[in-house]
């Protein structure tokens, strides 16, 4: 059976370019693979930030349609940190027990990973309420700010449902740092990410060709809905991020693209993971 | 006067969806269009969000000019942010300088 070793720098992946960067060179292994099962070694990690499991099972249940790969993780090898992989439900769905085994807790520092299709609006909006806005990271935070954060990730999947052009599900999780005071989520789609749609909408005007172009386009509330003015959420939970001393990461077509309060970086990245991952890091959540 | 309660219409009381928007703005322009009042309903909604108020409200706004008149809207007491939400989609539809401000605020981050 093939195996890959999960790796990174220190043992932890992060939600940055590295963090994706590990993630995509197991994907781009298991691409070389197929028809079997390939064993997915965490021994070589120490830490991981569990919102990014959203994004690891988008590339296993991915690489279980495109190459009829099973993925097999050794239960043992989870030590220390790596246990929040049983609390936020990721080994259940590795198991394929997410029906079986709800996951549990005890800290309750995670948004549990889950995966939605695109016409399950009451799903997503029952997650949504029930999971990541009672979670403790944003208890203090005010309700129009909630509401802010609930609406954004409503229109997001709104937008995935129309413009990704993709019957694939929806991936998303998250986690709570208390002593940081951070709650990071990642939620991604398999879809046809920003550009292809974009570079069509504006084909007449000022054509947009790159992918952090579209991204840009995008954020700033630019929509390619033909029938009706489009929604604000990608605009709105950019600007809530900011406020709250946040980031957002988006990554498409090959594009690493991150906005901080220290400004905006993009990296293009090589043989990227299909579709879009939107990570969004709220900060001072508790003040 | 006709009523359309947008819970019934879309049949959830979810409205996060533009296809949900597209529904209501099909349905109302329907009687808009034979000249009829229409009272459009929030009540029995838990969410909305501005795509599908652009899709219905703003959509409304964009083909019907003489709408402000045609069509009122209940449900929305006590409710600031969704009304803000369907004044956007308002502004939106008939005020773009507006947006445009907005949008050019956002870009100077980028600069």
């Amino acid at each position: 059976m093939p195996e890959y070793t999960l790796r990174a720098n220190n043992g932890a992946i992060h939600t940055d370019i590295y963090g994706y960067l590990s993630l995509l060179n197991f994907y781009n292994y298991a691409r070389t693979v197929r028809n079997c099962w390939i064993t997915l070694n965490l021994d070589g990690i120490n830490f991981i930030d569990a919102n990014l499991t959203a994004l690891l099972l988008a590339m296993i249940n991915s690489l279980e349609k495109t190459n009829k790969l099973r993925v097999f993780t050794d239960f043992k090898s989870l030590k220390g940190d790596l246990h929040i992989l049983f609390r936020n439900g990721f080994i259940s769905h590795i198991g394929k027990k997410e029906f079986e085994f709800k996951p549990y807790d005890s800290r309750d520092t995670t948004v549990p990973l889950k995966y939605f299709n695109c016409n399950d609006a009451d799903g997503f909006v029952s997650y949504i309420e029930n999971n990541l806005i009672i979670q403790r990271g944003l208890v203090k935070v005010k309700f129009t700010d909630k509401e802010t954060v609930k609406t954004s990730y409503f229109e997001i999947f709104d937008n995935v449902g129309i413009h990704a052009n993709t019957t694939e599900p929806i991936y998303m999780c998250g986690q709570y740092f208390p002593k940081l005071q951070e709650l990071k989520v990642t939620l991604v789609d398999l879809g046809e990410g920003f550009l292809t749609k974009i570079t069509e909408f504006t084909k007449d005007s000022d054509k947009i060709t790159q992918p952090a172009d579209a991204i840009r386009w995008a954020i700033n509330g630019g929509s390619t809905k033909k029938d009706a003015k489009g929604g604000t959420g990608l605009k709105k939970i950019f600007w809530f991020c900011k406020k709250s001393g946040g980031s957002i990461h988006i990554i498409t077509d090959g594009c690493y693209w991150n906005f901080t309060n220290n400004g905006l970086s993009t990296q293009r990245l090589s043989n990227p993971f299909v579709g879009t991952t939107i990570h969004l890091i709220f900060r001072y959540l508790s003040i | 006067m006709k009523e359309v309660k947008i819970s019934d219409l879309i049949g959830t009381p979810n409205a996060i969806l533009h296809k949900f928007g597209l529904q209501v703005f099909e349905t109302v322009s329907q009687h808009i269009s034979q000249n009829e009042q229409v009272t459009l309903s929030f009540e029995g909604l838990r969410n909305i969000t501005s795509g599908f108020c652009n899709a219905s409200i703003g959509n409304l706004y964009s083909n019907f000019k003489e709408i402000a008149h045609q069509l009122k809207l209940v449900g929305l007491e006590n409710k600031p942010i969704w009304k803000e939400k369907v004044q956007d989609a308002i502004d939106l539809a008939t005020n773009p300088q507006k947006v445009k401000n907005q949008n050019e605020a956002i870009s100077e981050l980028f600069t």
